[in-house]
């Protein structure tokens, strides 16, 4: 056993592998740096830990991503396989960074606001950010299981994190039950396909049946297998519950409600950037032979989220639970162009696009939403912004971009992803899923626009949004790069070197 | 206004749309009763209209296999290949409707008039006077000439829906007792002119339809700018509470009455050039000869409409609680900053209706290269006639 170990331990340190993932390995020692700070520090000077979670991951950011000849690197296989980088994972790394440090600035509005203890927030976010970035990069199914479990765990935690409040405690247990659930249905799947896969009485079976591309050239041979159709369809509803794609959608509003705001907000787009990254990778991937099988299901699926959402949304009343469920369409236009992606290869750069897009938008929103929150932010009522615009101005403005973003007007970055979306979804022949696109944003216009007519239109009667505390200079710098990066991601969307 | 200068077809569609935030938070923010519901409304149907016309765009991008969206390109290669004939009538429709809905076609009309009736004075002379022009210059820029074949499938649809907006709207004009509401809808009718010139899809007809799209959005600009000066001076746009408000301010009365007739197509006015050739050239052809009597009779109708609301507002007998208002020296006569834009308006509305050739040169250059031939249209007949439509123009315009 001691002669294992140590064979073990050889190989490890005889390559230079870690190297690939210096910025994960960096962002763990961070965030372990981070309650080493909160036991040195004195009590008076623990607003330090924020301010180091950000800066440090600004630093890690800047190293890792800084030269430009890290983001255009090829394929590259590391750890025997279990992690392979391209230009889409060197890409999506760099988002969940980015994401992460919106979060933490977030957390930072947020926590100002709440009695609770604030360096475990930071800690855990880093972790996530971690976690995510391997998850975009393994090649493997036992790394891709372990690096969501590390994301899940860590967002049980993160979800609940509100301890007063009830809304938390039960968007929590909800969270633990259903993530619970999707976790082993995703496992039950990989279980069947390794089984398949590895059987020796198959044709081509293959030694290592958990490496995608073992099984890609396994796929492709049995791609009418009952067992792999079975395991690939559990694999790929695993991951429906992570983006909250219809029929696995129901937790969605309820969990974005309860949950702190910075955490729906890192659970809107960075778990659901990831979920897609994954999709992805996976249907051009390993399940590339089940394309013809694959395409109907899944094109019902976003069908039906895409109008679940919109729907679901237009009678929302409560913010957060809006933005749960416009979420959820925003999630059928990103799974139309996971569909188109199988037969026009560029679409998966339109994809990333329509992400970062999403980011830069829902986080002015978030930002906003932060800021306007009381102490008990999980009932924001529309209500609550009224005569936003004439109170805050500032606030005002960023809100209608990030709203107009999502709803996809021009000039902002939404409509561009959009556009790339339909141009994508029209080579790939998807009429139909492009008339129900057409049809949701058009619905989706009623309750984006609804909520910036509560921000402007002057309701002389009521005066709420009283309590809105003014801002910080940096406040504003963070808003207002989001806001303007919108508009020139919108103008100039070759800014983005996403395209090829 | 940077969509009408665009050759790239992507950015004119993109300019189009940029406008939709603003003109919502000018309606909202400055509009008056009812504009909670009405910008909303008007905002999604005009984001229903654009997003069909974006899928027609991206149909013929994609379907076109030209790798740009170039509309020079685009034509060229166009008109050297042309598309097959099911491809063509789906794309074409998604642009007629698209379009359509943007320059509220009936039946998707109902934004309009109830938009531009609670829209501030400014928003509503912009978004009737220049943005609205924006789906038929797609149309006439982009899908008659690119798609000919689509065009000539739908042809009788684009004829009756015109019509529906000529006639019904006409009527539903007729009972309209609030100024701005009458407006609105009169700018939705007159809106059937310009379709009907298009379907023609001659160099006549879509020049008319040109000289129609430029004079009526001075004229329907003027008249919403003049109803909120007749608002400053009664408190109510309700034509039925007011009477005589000429005998206090007639300089007011003489702008709106000119207005009124140049919205009519009265000669000396822009109006009459658009109409005039939209009509001459549907009479060239004998497939189109039939339409040009009922069209005609838009113009009775408008001439009723504008000129009840011309007498009921500035003659006759004013109701009691008008009188009072009038005999209180409160009301005034045109002010001098009122007068000016007025002024301008008019002024190039008589420009246009002395020396159409400032306009009707240009667009006859572009536009017989755009429509040079009409030998792919083959249910419409028209071919033969395209000499002397040229020849009717030139005799119009000088």
């Amino acid at each position: 056993m001691n002669e294992l170990l140590a064979e073990f331990l050889r190989s490890l340190t005889a390559t230079n592998d870690w190297a690939a993932i210096m910025p994960e390995i960096m962002l763990g020692v961070l965030a372990l740096g981070l309650l080493g700070a909160e036991m040195v520090l004195p009590r008076a000077q623990q607003g330090w830990i924020a301010r180091l979670a950000i800066w440090g991951q600004i630093l890690i950011l800047v190293v890792a991503f800084g030269c430009p000849s890290c983001c255009t690197l090829g394929e590259q296989s590391y750890f025997s396989g279990m992690i392979e980088q391209s230009d889409v994972s060197q890409i999506m790394r760099g988002f969940f960074l980015i994401s992460s440090i919106l979060v933490c600035y977030l957390g930072k509005v947020y926590l100002a606001k709440q009695a609770l203890p604030r360096t475990e927030f930071f800690h855990l976010v880093l972790i996530i950010a971690a976690a995510m970035m391997l998850l975009v990069q393994s090649a493997n199914f036992v790394m891709l299981f372990v690096a969501l479990e590390a994301v899940t765990v860590a967002f049980y935690v993160l979800v609940a994190y509100c301890r007063t409040s009830s809304f938390s405690l039960e968007a929590g247990l909800k969270y633990l039950v259903l993530g619970a659930l999707s976790s082993s249905i995703l496992l039950f799947g990989i279980v069947l396909l390794y089984g398949v896969a590895g059987n020796p009485e198959m044709s081509f079976s293959t030694g290592d049946s958990l490496n995608f591309n073992e099984l890609t050239t396994f796929i492709l041979v049995h791609s009418d297998n009952m067992i792999v159709r079975v395991g690939a369809i559990l694999v790929v509803a695993g991951i429906c519950f992570k983006i909250g794609a219809v029929p696995f959608q129901i937790w969605v509003p309820d969990v974005y409600q309860g949950a702190p705001t910075p955490v729906t907000a890192y659970l809107a787009i960075a778990s659901k950037a990831a979920g897609f990254i994954v999709l992805l990778q996976l249907l051009t991937g390993p399940f590339i032979g089940l394309s013809s099988f694959m395409v109907p299901v899944l094109s019902f699926i976003a069908a039906a989220t895409i109008l679940f959402g919109n729907f679901a949304a237009v009678a929302q009343r409560n913010v957060k639970r809006l933005m749960g469920l416009s979420g959820i369409a925003h999630a059928g236009y990103l799974l139309v162009g996971v569909i188109a992606a199988l037969t026009v290869p560029w679409a998966q750069y339109a994809v990333i696009f329509y992400l970062v897009t999403y980011l830069l938008a829902s986080f002015a929103v978030f930002g906003v939403m932060a800021h306007v929150a009381g102490s008990d932010d999980a009932n924001q009522e529309l209500e609550d912004y009224e005569n936003l615009a004439r109170k805050r101005p500032f606030l005002g403005g960023v809100l209608a971009a990030g709203l107009g973003s999502l709803a996809g007007i021009p000039p902002l970055g939404g409509f561009i992803g959009k556009l790339f979306i339909f141009i994508a979804a029209f080579q790939a022949g998807l009429y139909g899923l492009l008339g129900i696109s057409v049809l949701g944003v058009v619905i989706s216009i009623y309750y984006y626009f609804g909520w910036v007519r509560e921000v402007y239109f002057s309701n002389p009667a009521e005066g709420v949004a009283e309590g809105v505390q003014s801002l910080c200079i940096c406040d504003r710098v963070v808003l207002g790069t989001l806001v303007v990066a919108t508009v020139v991601v919108g103008i100039y969307p070759g800014v983005l070197p996403i395209i090829p | 206004m940077e969509a009408f200068a665009s050759a790239v077809f992507f950015f004119f569609y993109f300019f189009h749309e940029f406008a939709l935030i603003p003109t919502f938070i000018m309606i909202g923010v400055w509009g008056g009763a009812g504009k909670r519901g009405a910008a909303i409304e008007m905002t999604i149907y005009l984001t229903l209209g654009a997003l069909l016309s974006l899928l027609g765009l991206i149909a013929l991008y994609v379907e076109s296999g030209v790798d740009s969206f170039s509309l020079l390109e685009l034509r060229n290669y166009l008109s050297a290949q042309p598309l097959a004939d099911t491809v063509q009538n789906n794309i074409f429709a998604l642009l007629l409707f698209g379009f359509g809905i943007l320059v509220s076609l009936f039946p998707f009309h109902s934004w309009a008039p109830k938009g531009y009736a609670t829209a501030p004075t400014g928003a509503a002379m912009l978004h009737a006077g220049v943005l609205k022009k924006f789906g038929l210059y797609g149309l006439l820029q982009i899908a008659a000439p690119l798609l000919p074949a689509g065009a000539a499938h739908w042809f009788p649809w684009i004829v009756w829906l015109a019509l529906g907006n000529i006639i019904i709207i006409g009527l539903i004009t007729m009972a309209q007792k609030d100024v701005k509401m009458m407006l609105g809808y009169s700018s939705v009718m007159h809106m059937g002119y310009a379709f009907l010139g298009i379907a023609t899809f001659s160099a006549v007809g879509v020049g008319g339809a040109l000289l129609m799209m430029i004079a009526h959005g001075l004229s329907v600009a003027l008249l919403f700018m003049l109803s909120t000066c007749i608002y400053h001076r009664s408190q109510t746009f309700d034509m039925s509470a007011m009477g005589g408000l000429a005998t206090k301010a007639p300089v007011l009365a003489a702008f709106f009455v000119a207005a009124t007739m140049a919205s009519i197509g009265l000669p000396g006015f822009g109006n009459f050039w658009g109409e005039f050739t939209i009509f001459a050239s549907l009479a060239e052809t004998a497939t189109t000869k039939w339409i040009v009597a009922p069209a005609a009779l838009g113009i009775i109708i408008s001439a009723i409409y504008g000129l009840r609301a011309v007498a009921n507002i500035f003659y006759g007998q004013p109701t009691e609680a008008f009188t009072g208002r009038l005999k209180g020296g409160e009301i005034v006569d045109l002010k001098g900053f009122e007068r000016l834009p007025a002024s301008i308006l008019i002024i190039a509305l008589v420009l246009v209706g002395l020396f159409p050739r400032i306009f009707s040169d240009a667009a006859d250059r572009e536009l017989t290269q755009i429509y040079p031939t009409l030998s792919t249209l083959p249910t419409i007949e028209v071919n033969a006639a395209l000499p002397l439509a040229v020849e009717a123009h030139k005799e119009v315009t000088h």
